[in-house]
């Protein structure tokens, strides 16, 4: 039998074999692992493990699991930086939930006074009632509806130090939710600046009422009773970049590889519409939500009344309209100072354009008239206002007070008007300035305060003398075409210790001659855009636009510009565009014309400045930051945006030397920084980064996705794209130290740079699925994430004997100028100093003024009082003996008066 | 099982390793065969109509035998997905996944020539009129396939055998930019009305919307690293992925791709063992043949960087992974919660996320890698590559190249790496090594820097995980020990250079190991000065997204 099946036995053997084989060749040719490579199987509990684990971090992302260094801590531990230097140490998310702006496109600034008269400095932080945008779950799932809720304007009052030295900060609406009895808060709470002023702060910490669009404010008496008011100024709701009429215009390049150029047909650059606001004409919106109807863009002006109720919360009153101060523009600036001397307090109102037009991208840019409002208090006796901006041609009207309206356009041969400005055929604004801010400060030393007016593209840099009082002339050298800037804000004061002034206004700063900034913004052909914007960077070549910041000094009765002679001893992190091989090769003179390797005109852009004395040595010293967006967003932020830049001053007589020691004192405006760690490194972001788990201040790239030229050529710091959107800033001795503190204020976005950041998330179906780019330039939105505010203390120095200081309180309560604004002092026959209130971008400081005094203490002093007759100004004072490290209050009558008894 | 019990194993079990890579040439006498084993003929053709039979009834999924120019099935629905729908992927979806065009294109027709060493991939809605296709144009297959980049001889050797295994166990990808034509390296390309230039999404009725028409940001096609001719392809726009496929590349075109590449004569059969994924080999390193030695510059102790956090990453781009929790820590068989590196002790075990067949993150199996810090004495040598992409004009090279060898505490295991080219050991970036072997190139990187890398780059470098006996390295696959990258990047401190060398795991999930060595002032110096006129490199940095 088995010999009669041998043979088909042994075919079902080989057939055997052969399908073994078969599957041995199969598994092979299917290229399975090897079974000893199979994972391990686990068991249904270890499955249900992995799967609840990839469940919560796929939905509820990494909250839970982030370790994020607070940068207080970090703070404390000992210096990785190898410096004498006691650095700053950030506190500000001790400021809590008011603490954080969520605004995304309008500035946020920040106005530091005594608002309760306990000696101790208060935070003012104006915010916008109308946010533009929608809100976002905790997993970054963008809500189809629920807009973002907007956060009231807030008074931060200071409650004292607490043990580590710190100032504590509690806002009015959680003092008031705390108490009892509501008798005052109504009164309180007009602070917020709402056009229904609520009683009461139920529910506990919300906020339902619609506040106006604050963007800044000041603090000054301007009733003459002693407590410092406030004026608030208020912008119009609106979105640029949201048709193809505003949206900006980039172009394809002409030099990559293997290739040839894409057609030159511009790319429209709009912002994301579930972001759009729609074209609503602020100029001529009427609102009705307040107890009357109101004209959009009206400002606020809010006595204080002290303290009714002795609860420690300041009380309010809105006198606006009885005062006719309110005005229905863009309000984005303001300054005060006491014009025509007369005693009282008069206000200058720097207005924009309703964001909706701005004219960035087109070859028009309107404008709103600015207001002088002049303080009727001293001849009337009444809080009222007259508004004289035109008669004092101030007003920054074109044709009325005969500006330059123009703007260079090297392809057309000449220079081309720009007021008028018309979208969708209507026209949007006036044929006038749109201005950042102003300062009133008397830089010509005439005793009258002057002003200057920081413009956008498209105008001029305005500076004006002012003529006793009775008006403004216009100093005819900034008509010049070359004055045509990206002017931000305003600081002055004396820098090089000659006891005049030196002028800072800052500007788009180096990036408009970039590799990355050209490259997108000139066609093939070597044309820019028309685009004012691009226009602007372009005329940089042939001395017709200043977009780099100006630094002027008074010499010889004029401002004489001195940007390109200051210098600047960079530290490990110098701006990118120091370096020659990230300009582009065509504006490569300018950045040698310009010094751009060592001075002021390198830096990156900035709102500010601010002016301090970090180490009180005698000499003010610069902070600079600024940015339209967070970093690392492939758009404005990356372009329009700085580290944050603290240059200490070296300078001598009419020599401007500067040292950057951003990373030393631990100011980057860079949130996480572990200045602890060799290098200084901060945790990467979430999302969008694609590079290791920390960035270094050594990180080093190529500017990417601009052509060949640009990747082959250029060497940038990714260290800088890691800026957080800093708008308004401001210094003051936060917690009464002796030491001038920072403050830096920022907008939110869908730009998060946390290490927590997500991608912007919507529902499909069941799924959580990632929302791409706007647009083909700029990167996906990430997390919403508030502003928050970074609050810098200063570390003080560890010898004293060179830091000596005194507090300088001037009273002249004979006037209405109560405190003196705009008073000039002369310490030790070395030292001047102004008090000036406004100029620094959405931000201002009232109060007593800190002068740093180096190794002397304070021996005489010389006050130049800003009100009242000219002749009997000057006062000298010699003390008796030497004052340090106090408060020194002088009358302008009396002389040195004991502070306690100095209140009116 | 410990590193070195899992070494020692290695080596006990497999006296003849060798035999894994090549089988033997033996000449016979075909008459005689014949004349002696009639029956046994007989059968095995019986068994070649048995397997011709199963073929016909389950061909599709027989990778081997799919003809060129024919149209393969694309598959796109793999991945696993949790209890939420949400696919499990390292990737971010973008709300264009599953709604993209692409989807539609199922099918796709391959084609390569020896001669030009070109790719050419259609895909297609597999209609026969007014199909939409899309191209991958004129693909160097180099960017691709396994490589030998030097010189070898005619019969290949168990080291090149080794190498090509290495390579082929290696995620390999490029990433597409949408251009007609590129004169230099390819691109992707659509007939018209398959993409549009439409927004990324649509907004309609407050809505946010895919956009299914949207043209890719970049397209890409991946060698994929868990068996010979399975690939991906895939296409991004710019938040994420918004299309994922998978395809069995015909094996004669795989095949004939690799041999043309590497200028070598092999049969199927043989190359089909060769890259097989072998465990338990041990294959003694013909270091000179990748590099002239100059000799040992440094002899130092190595150690643990300070302060490593658990779940970090070098340049690797896994935040994602990290950020999923793609791992975790046990310790005896425990979830063990730990920050830093200095918190874990030798044996302690990375569970990380399994990718699985067909290239997909399991929901349900781990891949355990053991925690293993005992590394502690590093020799660096100069050396001069032999090693070329054919890119023998390289500016990388001018300078002193260098070999790290790496050793354990007992001295029987050593981390081999070499051609490093001090002109990119700077402080300002990570010096990548993306896979073990020789010249291995990246997962995913944009097809015009692995043009510029491969043309004008440095010359290819190698790492090694061997075995080390009486001077001797004998090489062991890396994937057995879920290590799969290395990256280097001096930091300066206190004065001094260090080198930081960072181990990454399995599928460059985490980190898995940093050591750092203080470099002698020789070096140092010449680190120094090499990072102040360091400029990232075009390799690195250019990038032509062909959207402006």
């Amino acid at each position: 039998m088995l010999k009669k099946l041998k043979i088909p036995l042994f075919s079902a053997f080989v057939i055997l074999i052969a399908v073994i084989g078969w599957f041995w060749a199969a598994r092979d040719a299917s290229f399975e692992i090897d079974p000893s490579e199979v994972p391990v199987v686990l068991t249904d509990v270890q499955k249900a493990k992995i799967q609840e684990r990839c469940e919560k971090t796929l939905l509820a992302g990494t909250n839970e699991s982030a370790d994020i260094p607070l940068a207080e801590n970090v703070a404390s531990k000992a210096s990785g930086v190898k410096s004498a230097i006691t650095p700053f140490h950030e506190i500000g998310r001790s400021l809590g939930r008011w603490g954080e702006s969520n605004q995304i496109i309008y500035p946020v600034g920040v106005t530091v006074f005594d608002a309760n008269g306990d000696g101790r400095l208060d935070l003012y932080m104006p915010e916008f009632g109308r946010l533009i945008g929608r809100a976002m779950s905790k997993e970054g799932v963008i809500s189809t509806t629920q807009p973002i809720k907007s956060h009231p304007s807030t008074l931060m009052l200071n409650q004292g130090n607490d043990e580590q030295g710190n100032p504590v900060y509690n806002s009015v609406q959680d003092l008031i939710a705390k108490q009892e009895d509501f008798n005052c808060a109504g009164k309180e709470l007009a602070i917020e600046d709402s056009f229904r002023p609520r009683n009461h702060t139920y529910p506990v910490g919300g906020h339902e009422l619609t506040s106006r669009q604050n963007n800044g404010a000041v603090a000054a008496d301007f009733n003459g009773d002693g407590k410092l008011d406030l004026y608030i100024v208020n912008g119009h709701y609106g979105q640029n970049a949201q048709s193809d009429e505003t949206a900006f215009r980039l172009y394809p390049l002409a030099d990559n590889i293997g290739r040839d150029a894409n057609d030159n047909e511009a790319y429209l650059i709009k912002v994301p519409s579930f972001m759009a606001a729609g074209e609503e004409d602020g100029l001529t919106v009427t609102l009705s939500l307040g107890e009357k109807e109101e004209r959009e863009g009206r400002n606020t002006l809010l006595l204080n009344l002290g303290d009714l109720d002795l609860d420690g919360i300041p009380e309010w009153q809105d006198v606006t309209e009885a005062a006719n101060v309110g005005g229905h523009w863009d309000s984005v600036g303001v300054t005060v100072a006491d014009i025509d001397r007369d005693g009282d307090i008069d206000i200058y109102v720097a207005n924009f354009l309703d964001a909706d037009f701005h004219g960035f991208s087109m070859s028009r840019f309107a404008g709103n008239r600015n207001q002088l409002y002049l303080n009727q208090l001293a001849e009337t006796g009444e809080l009222t206002f007259k508004e004289s901006a035109l008669d004092y041609g101030v007003a920054g009207l074109h044709k009325e007070e005969g500006l330059p309206s123009s703007v260079y356009f090297d392809r057309l041969g000449g220079s081309v008007e720009i007021g008028e400005q018309r979208v969708g055929g209507k026209l949007v604004g006036e044929v006038a300035d749109h201005s950042w801010a102003a300062q009133l400060v008397d830089w010509n030393d005439d005793l009258w305060p002057d002003l200057i007016v920081a413009n956008d593209v498209g105008n001029r840099l305005r500076v004006y003398k002012n003529i006793q009082g009775q008006s403004f002339e216009r100093i005819k050298t900034y008509d010049e075409e070359y004055w045509n800037g990206c002017w931000m804000g305003i600081q002055t004061a004396d820098l090089d210790g000659d006891l005049s002034d030196e002028v800072l206004v800052t500007s788009c700063g180096s990036q408009f001659i970039s590799l990355r900034y050209v490259a997108m913004t000139f066609k093939q052909n070597g044309d820019p855009t028309e685009a004012l914007g691009s226009i602007s960077g372009s005329n940089a070549k042939d001395n017709k636009s200043h977009l780099s910041h100006a630094f002027m000094s008074f010499s010889d009765g004029v401002l004489k510009e001195k940007t390109s002679a200051t210098k600047i001893e960079h530290s490990v992190i110098p701006p990118d565009m120091t370096n020659v091989n990230n300009v582009i090769p065509q504006l490569r003179h300018v950045y040698h014309r310009d010094n751009m390797g060592s001075s002021i005109t390198g830096l990156e852009f900035a709102w500010g400045p601010v002016f301090f004395d970090v180490e009180n040595d005698g000499d003010l010293d610069i902070y600079l930051a600024g940015a339209l967006a967070r970093g690392n967003d492939g758009g404005a932020g990356d372009q329009l945006g700085g580290p944050g830049r603290l240059l200490i001053n070296e300078s001598v007589v009419n020599e401007f030397n500067f040292r950057d020691k951003t990373i030393d004192y631990r100011v980057l405006d860079i949130d996480l920084m572990d200045y602890d760690h060799v290098p200084p490194r901060r945790p990467s972001p979430g999302t969008g980064w694609h590079k290791r788990d920390y960035v270094t201040v050594e990180d080093m790239d190529a500017i990417s996705g601009v052509g060949l030229y640009a990747s082959e050529t250029s060497q940038i710091h990714d260290i800088f794209r890691m800026h957080e959107a800093a708008v308004g800033m401001v210094s003051a001795d936060l917690n009464n130290d002796g030491y001038a503190d920072l403050l830096v204020r920022h907008k939110a976005g869908y730009d998060s740079l946390s290490p927590n950041a997500k991608n912007m998330k919507i529902k499909v179906g069941p799924l959580t699925m990632a929302v791409p780019a706007p647009n083909k330039i700029v990167k996906p939105p990430r997390s919403l994430e508030a502003g928050r505010t970074f609050l810098y203390i200063n570390g003080g120095v560890a010898d004293e004997d060179k830091a000596h200081w005194v507090k300088l309180r001037l009273l002249d309560i004979e006037s209405n100028n109560h405190y003196a604004v705009g008073a000039k002092v002369i310490v030790n026959g070395s030292i001047m100093r102004r008090y000036t209130v406004g100029g620094i971008s959405f931000s201002s400081y009232a109060g007593d003024m800190l002068i740093g005094l180096g190794k002397e203490p304070l021996k005489d002093l010389e006050v130049v009082w800003p009100s009242g007759n000219q002749k009997d100004a000057r006062q000298i004072i010699s003390l008796e003996s030497p004052v340090s490290r106090e408060t020194l209050c002088v009358d302008r009558k009396m002389g040195v008066v004991d502070c306690k008894r100095a209140h009116k | 099982m410990m590193w070195q019990q899992m070494i020692d194993s290695v080596l006990n079990k497999n006296s003849n390793v060798m035999s894994k890579f090549i089988s033997k040439n033996e000449s016979f006498d075909i008459k005689e065969i014949l004349a002696r084993n009639k029956i046994v003929i007989f059968n095995v053709l019986i068994a070649i109509v048995v397997m011709v039979l199963l073929i016909v009834n389950f061909g599709s999924s027989l990778v081997m035998i799919v003809e060129s120019n024919l149209p393969i099935k694309v598959d796109y629905k793999k991945e696993y997905t949790l209890d939420s729908g949400q696919p499990l992927t390292g990737n971010t979806q973008s709300l264009n996944r599953y709604h993209s065009v692409l989807n539609s294109l199922d099918n796709v027709i391959v084609d390569f020539s020896p001669k030009s060493k070109l790719f050419n991939f259609t895909l297609t809605d597999g209609k026969k009129e007014n199909a939409k296709k899309v191209f991958y144009k004129e693909i160097d297959s180099r960017f691709l396939t396994p490589l030998l980049p030097y010189n070898i001889s005619q019969e290949i050797t168990e080291f090149d055998a080794y190498n090509l295994m290495l390579a082929e166990y290696a995620r390999v990808g490029l990433t597409l930019s949408y251009q007609e034509n590129n004169k230099h390296f390819g691109s992707f390309w659509a007939t018209e009305g398959v993409f549009n230039k439409g927004g990324e999404y649509l907004f309609q009725d407050n809505e946010i919307l895919p956009n299914s028409g949207i043209l890719p940001t970049r397209m890409s096609i991946t060698n994929n690293c868990l068996s010979p001719g399975l690939w991906e392809i895939n296409a991004k726009d710019s938040v994420g992925e918004m299309f994922h496929g998978w395809v069995d590349l015909p094996r004669d075109i795989y095949f004939d791709a690799i041999r043309a590449n590497n200028n070598i004569v092999t049969t199927d059969w043989d190359l089909l063992k060769i890259l097989k994924y072998k465990t338990g080999i041990a294959v003694l390193l013909d270091l000179d043949t990748l590099r002239k030695s100059k000799g040992i510059i440094q002899d130092s102790k190595l150690q643990l960087a300070d302060g490593k956090k658990i779940g970090s990453y070098s340049s690797q781009d896994s935040r994602r992974k990290t950020q999923k929790n793609f791992f975790t820590i046990t310790r005896d068989g425990e979830e063990f919660e730990a920050k830093e590196f200095s918190e874990l002790k030798a044996g302690d075990t990375f569970e990380l996320i399994a990718f699985v067949p067909p290239g997909v993150y399991s929901s349900t199996k781990i891949e355990p890698v053991i925690y293993d810090p005992n590394w502690n004495r590093v020799t660096i040598k100069g050396v001069s590559p032999l090693t070329s992409y054919e890119n023998n004009e390289s500016k990388y090279n001018d300078l002193e190249s260098l070999e790290l060898v790496i050793y354990s505490s007992d001295e029987s295991r050593a981390i081999v790496l070499g051609n490093i080219p001090l002109s990119l050991l700077v402080f300002q970036e990570d010096y990548a090594i993306p896979a073990f072997g020789v010249g291995v190139l990246s997962a995913s990187e944009n097809i015009e820097r692995r043009y510029l890398r491969m043309s004008e780059g440095p010359k290819p470098h190698y790492a090694y995980l061997t075995h080390h006996k009486e001077g001797k390295f004998y090489g062991v696959n890396n994937h057995e020990f879920g290590m799969e990258q290395v990256y280097l990047r001096p930091v300066e401190r206190d004065g001094k250079v260090f080198l930081r060398i960072t181990l990454v795991s399995y599928e460059r999930i985490t980190d898995l190991l940093e050591l750092e060595v203080a470099l002698d002032a020789g070096l140092a110096t010449k680190i120094k000065e090499v990072s102040k006129t360091y400029r990232t490199p075009l390799f690195r940095g250019y990038i032509d997204n062909n959207i402006l």
